[in-house]
């Protein structure tokens, strides 16, 4: 390839692009790649002008990379339109091309985050998408390949990397707050905003119509922002579930069995003898179909299934070998090193015991009665050591047997904390000084509540309802007349009125009988928001231990609090020439603005207040 | 599977078929509940001496209306309290064990705890997370609002299941949550699961120690069988493991976690805890600061002025917990709970339950020890109530009217 001056080539891969063999250079340049034995590059993409990639995913056969890139300057049309490259690599081996990958995956993605680290604003629209890219490209990254993922994920998922991990948690914390966002925090809040539609209309209403910049409406917001990047980056493991490739019967009577990449995958995993079979017959020897199709009729896949299935199946030269292989392996029993096994466990042991006798011979300690179930004993084993092993490591400690080990491994061995006595957990008793207290003003309370709602609700003065009382105290017998349980008619009116004025109160559409307005309610609603959002941050930065800096910013607020109180005058005025079928339309909007107005004016006292007392404890 | 006709035990007068007795997995069909298809409970129903069927039908109405005898210590408890639910998503719950399935019992399960919660715990708040595919989303953020952990659940699209759940990432997320709870409140995890593996990306013991460190307690109620990783994951933070045997089974394990759970630790409790009585304001209508939405009616928070639409809630404008009067007093009862009434049979005081005035049936034969039909007496007025009443002032009302 010809290159520009001073540019140096970093990487070289045969890959494919457009169904073309070519190959792609990386340089400190640019990325390019050129036609099968053409000097020139067909695609090439500046360092500047690129801006993401993304990876495909492990399960595919291909291994394949695209480049989106901005259309270089000068382009015909000019508008902002984004280029993709696609690239495949053709290695037959999966894993060599999937390596090969990477090195171009990590060269783009430390370029992005030099990029982004060089002050992305918020407003900047290229830095969205890019931000996009490499999140979609740790996802692929991290389904490759769970042990990397951790050193993949944190190279390219936080361009800022934050504060080292907490003592337990493994999740690499992006960092919020910064200023200017980092373009994954845009992302965050992009994502947040898109699931969230009050959230959503709030702050179209604050932010998109400039009440309050960005970086304030998020500085208040900041926990929704830290659950959603922890939620996003929360990783998938492993699936420990016993793989049971069972047939859908098909309407002919045939069987169908269903394997995708995932499964043969888990099939690899349980029976390293078929792995290796597959590697030595697949591509060359056999079909993968066939080889699938001959799995799934041996003898070696259905002896662990049932007894029946087991006999069936003729010869299969690949995967008797399996079967051979796993017996062989279980037979070596010298391949264990005797010293670090538990004790516990160990079945050698009572091979001590199981000496000659002149009895029949032992047949205790043997694994299995039948064979056809020793199959599936051993593939069970198999599966639980995986899913340990997948946990804790391969960490195996040589046992020092030092008595007080040994003990405690003995004892945790016998002592079973289901058949131990439950023991009452220990509780701390309720310490109140005074405990009649909360009696007695319960019931004085409510007797003085009740006489003044009689007194506000009965004409008729506290008598009905109090000898109504009384009647209910002694017994509850209809079978007196109703003449003797006092005044029903007063307490009926009482009770009806009151019912009326609730349900008078509670009609939906009283809102609109004010006739207010489109424009005036929504003057109302914008200083409402813009006065709340103010005050919110007031009280935040109030509640904080007084700093100099939070004191300044505190003040800053307070400044801006005259703009809205401005604001509100505005809109009071305007109600006043307003034309309405409300006659005190005026007083109306006033009402409204009411609380608003008032909690501002404690925002700023609550904040006089503050500034003094520093002052005088200081002096 | 037999599916003959049954024959009566020889010792019991009725079958239990809704209820299996503890120990007694065995349906009265001889085989085991999750083997049965469909229930024939119309077999229970037997005539008795008289031909009449009513002392039947009562005593099976009094066996599932069976009150609890409770703890009635005075003992510290937590009643602010922060709760996250977590909710099992995965394939595992489209088992029919629990009819209709197991996600449809859940969420019906889930609904009635819900409610039951806020109506003990009103100052209390809840989260909702639910985990399948290896993943765990957050459905409700921590709020003292019902309706709105109600509408995540009844959501469609919370309802698709896929994959296995994964209980790391549940509990990491939950632990995330939990961090913003202030200290002087209490922090829980209530799991309800239905899968016998978790599909994890580390080592749950980690996840295991940053519980403990953090003071987070965490109940589970499953729904298959116990699993050694759950069991110690709540034995060592505190809470409770149980599995549901059958529905009414759940529902009572998962009431359980609704009274807040005793103090065990010696952390530094906090002596004052501020919070705003707010009043109540209306007449114009004026927007809220939670949701700018207009209202008539309102609350005046006392510290910032703003208008809150509804209690109990934390103001949105300064963050000082609102509550009235009556949420208080609702949390209390769980400090002063009610004394256990004692059985008694024979004579009483009063001719008819104290409660609701219900004349007492005369028992069905005199040979019957006690059964569910006799009077309960409350050790301090001596008054006799009839069950129903004993439990509903146990559950209900939390105060005895005979001494009040």
């Amino acid at each position: 390839m010809l290159l520009l001056p001073g540019e140096s080539i970093k990487h070289t891969s045969e890959t494919t692009c457009n169904k073309e063999d070519g190959s792609l250079y990386f340089t400190n340049k640019r990325l390019a790649w050129c036609k099968a034995g053409s000097p020139t590059p067909t695609v090439e993409v500046l360092h500047d002008h690129f801006s993401g990639q993304q990876v495909s995913k492990a399960e595919t056969k291909k291994v394949m990379l695209r480049v989106t890139a901005a259309q270089p300057p000068g382009a015909s049309g000019g508008a902002q339109a984004s280029v993709t490259h696609t690239f495949t690599w053709k290695h037959a081996d999966k894993d060599a091309a999937i390596a090969d990958r990477e090195k171009y995956v990590a060269e783009l993605s430390v370029i992005m985050s030099k990029r982004s680290q060089g002050g992305a604003t918020a407003s900047g629209s290229s830095a969205a998408p890019s931000g996009h890219a490499t999140s979609a490209a740790t996802p692929g990254q991290s389904g490759e390949s769970p042990s990397t993922a951790t050193a993949a994920a944190s190279a390219s998922a936080s361009g800022v990397p934050g504060s080292s991990t907490q003592s337990a948690s493994e999740y690499v914390k992006v960092k919020i707050g910064a200023v200017p966002a980092s373009a994954e925090e845009i992302k965050l809040r992009q994502d947040v905003l898109s699931k969230n539609a009050e959230l959503a209309k709030l702050h179209k209403s604050l932010v998109v119509s400039g009440l309050v910049p960005e970086d304030e409406f998020w500085s208040t917001r900041k926990h929704i922002l830290e659950t959603q990047a922890i939620q996003s980056q929360l990783r998938k493991g492993e699936s420990s579930t016993w793989l049971d490739l069972a047939p859908t019967t098909q309407e002919s009577g045939n069987f169908k069995y269903t394997i995708t990449p995932s499964v043969a995958r888990r099939v690899f995993k349980e029976f390293p003898q078929v792995k290796r079979a597959y590697v030595e017959n697949v591509p060359h020897r056999i079909s993968e179909k066939q080889f699938w199709k001959s799995f799934v009729a041996s003898q070696f896949f259905n002896r662990g299934r049932s007894a029946e299935a087991g006999k069936g199946g003729g010869r299969d030269a690949i995967f008797d070998k399996c079967t051979q292989e796993e017996d062989a392996l279980f037979d070596n029993t010298s391949r264990h090193d005797l010293e670090l096994l538990n004790n516990l466990l160990n079945l050698t042991r009572t091979e001590e015991d199981s000496v000659e006798t002149g009895n029949a011979a032992d047949f205790t300690m043997r694994p299995a009665s039948k064979d056809s179930k020793l199959a599936l004993i051993r593939r069970f084993n198999r599966h639980s050591e995986l899913v340990l092993q997948s946990v804790l490591g391969n960490k195996r400690k040589p046992d020092v047997p030092s008595s007080v080990v040994t003990s405690q491994a003995l004892e945790s061995a016998t002592v079973l904390n289901d058949l131990a006595v439950p023991e009452a957990e220990k509780r701390v008793k309720l310490n109140i000084q005074d405990k009649s207290r909360y009696f007695t003003s319960m019931t004085t309370d409510a007797s003085n509540t009740r006489s003044t709602t009689d007194a506000h609700e009965s004409q008729g003065g506290a008598d009905p309802l109090v000898s109504a009382r009384s009647t209910l105290k002694v017994s509850f017998d209809i079978s007196r007349p109703l003449s003797d349980c006092g005044d029903v008619q007063a307490t009926m009116a009482s009770m009806l009125s009151s019912a009326h004025r609730q349900a008078m109160q509670r009609r939906p559409n009283r809102i609109q009988e004010l006739h207010i307005p489109d424009d005036l309610s929504h003057a109302v609603a914008e200083c409402h928001g813009a006065g709340t959002e103010m005050l919110r941050h007031l009280w935040a930065l109030l509640r904080l231990p007084p700093t100099a800096d939070r004191q300044t910013k505190a003040g800053k607020i307070v400044v801006a609090f005259d703009g809205v109180l401005k604001r509100i005058d505005e809109t009071i005025a305007k109600a006043r020439v307003a034309e309405s079928k409300n006659a005190n339309i005026a007083t109306t909007v006033e009402r409204m603005l009411q609380p608003i107005t008032t909690s501002l004016r404690t925002g700023k006292q609550a904040y006089e207040h503050r500034r003094l007392v520093p002052a005088k404890s200081a002096a | 599977m037999a599916k003959g006709i049954k024959e009566p035990a020889d010792d019991d007068d009725y079958i239990d078929i809704d209820d299996t007795g503890p120990g007694d997995l065995k349906g009265a069909d001889g085989g085991y509940a999750w083997e049965e298809e469909y229930k024939r409970s119309w077999d229970v129903i037997q005539e008795d001496a008289s031909g009449s069927i009513q002392s039947i039908v009562l005593g099976i109405n009094d066996q599932k209306r069976h009150r609890r005898v409770r703890d009635t210590e005075a003992i510290q408890r937590g009643i602010i309290r922060h709760v996250v639910l977590i909710i099992d998503q995965s394939e595992n719950m489209n088992l029919r064990d629990l009819m209709p399935t197991r996600i449809q019992a859940t969420l019906t399960m889930v609904t009635a705890f819900i409610g039951e919660y806020f109506d003990q715990n009103p100052i209390s708040q809840l989260s909702v997370i639910a985990t399948k595919d290896g993943l765990a989303e957050k459905l409700t953020d921590l709020s003292g609002n019902p309706m709105d952990h109600l509408g995540a659940l009844k959501d469609k699209a919370n309802k698709d299941l896929a994959g296995e759940p994964s209980l790391q990432n549940a509990l990491e997320l939950a632990m995330h949550t939990l961090k913003r709870a202030p200290t002087h409140g209490s922090r829980e995890v209530v799991c309800v699961m239905g899968s016998l593996t978790t599909c994890d990306p580390g080592d749950i013991a980690q996840t295991l120690e940053a519980l403990k460190a953090s003071q987070v307690r965490v109940s589970m109620v499953h729904l298959a069988a116990e699993v050694h990783v759950f069991k110690r994951i709540c034995r060592e933070t505190g809470g409770v493991f149980y599995v549901a045997q059958n529905e009414d089974n759940m529902k009572d394990l998962l009431f359980e976690n609704v009274p807040p759970p005793p103090i065990v630790s010696a952390r530094a409790t906090a002596d004052m805890i501020q919070m705003g009585f707010p009043i109540k304001a209306g007449g114009v209508p004026t927007p809220c600061v939670c949701h700018h939405e207009l209202g008539f009616v309102g609350y005046i928070c006392p510290r910032c002025k703003s208008k809150v639409c509804s209690l109990p809630t934390d103001c949105d404008v300064c963050g000082l917990p609102l509550v009235s009067a009556p949420h208080l007093a609702r949390s209390y009862h769980h400090l002063f709970p009610e004394e256990n009434f004692k059985e008694v049979g024979g004579d009483s005081v009063d001719s008819a339950c104290f409660g609701c005035g219900a004349v007492w049936a005369e028992p069905p034969n005199d040979t019957e020890p006690g059964g569910g039909r006799g009077k309960y007496r409350c050790p301090r007025c001596k008054h006799d109530y009839c069950l129903e009443c004993d439990i509903f002032i146990h559950e209900t009302l939390h105060n005895c009217p005979g001494c009040v």
